[in-house]
């Protein structure tokens, strides 16, 4: 039985979806990694 | 793990497949929401004729079965009427009602389990098919995102809960190779792997959809999170109904712990579910109340009998906090933007704001927490704040979970809504979840009896996005 909607462009649009919430776990990573880093040897050592 | 999803996942053993789906809803007294329910999967986008809905009356005593009479009207061939006479034994004795009337006749190609007030979005269902082209797949689960209207501060925060819980946790599940429950609001299988079930759900547990999960995975079949499947449903609108929710939840996976007791950390018994990642996860949901006060106790045993090393695991406890709570609030509203519009500040405040201080606390200078430490002045013979306070920081894991406890006694007692927020807001959702978690293992350990109790929905739910 054939459904109505284009399968491969539902398919596509959540690949996307996983992409991006890909990207926004490395960039998060990095961000807090790097803060804390930044935090840990320049700050911190101060107090 | 959960970006890892966008490289280890099911869409390419995905396929255009529209199976006949038998859509099954368990009714008690449901008549406020059935009506948007079935209106709301009367407009899924799917082959015509290709789905049917099956309303399990379980005896309703409202107006369930008139409801039910003109939606036949409306949706002729769509909507069938299943009554039972004899009901309230909860939802998996409703169920295997309608299993036996499904699976006695040849149209259902899969059966969708959900509740009486979940709504469907208009691709959901094809998101879900498409998983059961792998034969592999034996059951399919969606993102349920709350969807009360008007929300609450409590409703709002199991929203951005469902973020993490649900959107994040899920996925990484799915990387990992497993799944621990499938949401009982919206669950497809495929109709060989229900006959290969038994053909009906357990009805020993209170945690029927978590069963149900774990014994498709044992007989060698995936179980698959599709987050991009999203439904919407009506969650609790008042500590009461959320405790009586989640306490009914916990007890179940307690009952599950001892069920499947010589599954867990036994890879020979199944080499996923019985692996070390996945006996993690359930422990860490099921027993996390108790880590923490074993948390508490180390912290308050150091304290008094090694001073020295008191104040240092207590910076890196709250160092450690602060960071998985940073990461895991900002990308939660980077996995689902919508709700996060919706409950950003929910979703800041999970922990609560003395929480919130304490992680503050321990990245500012020393002297502003010297005040913690053992051998400080402070903690000597002083004022009763001065040697209060610090006990109070070094057990505020354990504290915050009686204090979330006692805002659930004082809302059963006639606390107005505003002042219960305000005390949520101070005291954090989290904790509170802790406090049931803690209550259903005393529970359980001092055999109360087990029974299911309803989640009264009121048809305040709408699909928000």
């Amino acid at each position: 039985m054939k459904s109505p909607e284009s399968f491969e462009a539902m398919i596509q649009a959540d690949r996307r979806v996983e992409k991006r919430i890909f990207r926004a776990e490395m960039v998060l990573l990095l961000l807090i990694t790097s803060a804390c880093i930044l935090y840990f040897r320049n700050i911190a050592p101060l107090w | 793990m959960v970006g890892l999803h966008a490289f280890r996942n099911n869409y390419r053993h995905c396929g255009d497949y529209t199976p006949r789906v038998a859509f099954i809803l368990p009714a008690w007294n449901e008549a406020d929401v059935l009506s948007s329910s079935i209106d709301s999967l009367m407009k899924v986008s799917y082959p015509a004729g290709a789905w049917r809905i099956y309303v399990v009356d379980d005896a309703s005593t409202d107006e369930t079965p008139g409801l039910l009479r003109k939606k036949q009207e409306q949706y002729p061939g769509y909507v069938f009427h299943l009554r039972r006479e004899k009901g309230g034994q909860g939802k998996s004795h409703t169920l295997n009602h309608g299993l036996r009337t499904i699976l006695a006749d040849d149209f259902a190609e899969a059966v969708m389990i959900m509740d009486a007030d979940v709504l469907f979005e208009p691709l959901t269902l094809r998101r879900m098919t498409r998983h059961l082209a792998n034969p592999k797949v034996g059951a399919v689960t969606a993102y349920i995102k709350e969807g009360s209207v008007p929300g609450n501060f409590i409703t709002r925060s199991i929203a951005f809960e469902y973020i993490t819980a649900q959107a994040a946790a899920r996925r990484a599940q799915n990387v990992a190779g497993f799944l621990v429950c499938m949401a009982g609001g919206a669950q497809l299988h495929s109709r060989a792997n229900l006959i290969q079930l038994g053909g009906e759900i357990d009805t020993r547990s209170l945690a029927e959809d978590t069963c149900t999960t774990l014994k498709t995975q044992l007989i060698g079949k995936q179980v698959v999170f599709d987050g991009n499947a999203i439904v919407w449903a009506e969650e609790p609108g008042s500590l009461a109904a959320l405790w009586k929710q989640r306490l009914r939840w916990a007890r179940g996976n307690l009952q599950l712990t001892f069920s499947f007791r010589s599954l867990w950390f036994n890879p020979g018994k199944h080499p996923k579910l019985g692996g070390i990642p996945f006996g993690f996860v359930w422990f860490s949901a099921t027993l996390m109340p108790l880590f923490t006060l074993c948390g508490t106790c180390g912290l308050i045993g150091l304290y008094f009998f090694y001073p020295a090393l008191a104040l240092s695991s207590l910076t890196v406890f709250w160092v450690i906090q602060a960071g998985i709570f940073l990461f895991e609030t900002l990308f939660s509203f980077m996995i689902d933007p919508s709700t996060a519009r919706r409950a950003w500040v929910q979703g800041l405040l999970f922990p609560g704001i003395f929480s919130l201080i304490l992680m503050l606390l321990f990245f500012l200078p020393y002297e502003f927490r010297s005040f913690l430490h053992p051998l400080a002045e402070s903690a000597g013979p002083g004022s009763s704040l001065q040697v209060l306070l610090p006990l109070v920081i070094y057990t505020w894991g354990g504290i915050s979970m009686v204090a979330a406890w006692m805002i659930y006694r004082l809302e059963t007692c006639g606390l107005p809504g505003w002042i219960r927020d305000l005390l949520l807001v101070l005291i954090g959702y989290g904790p509170f979840l802790g406090a049931i978690a803690f209550t259903a293992i005393i529970a359980h350990c001092r055999g109360l009896e087990t029974r299911w109790d309803k989640t009264v929905k009121s048809g305040k739910a709408k699909m928000l996005s």
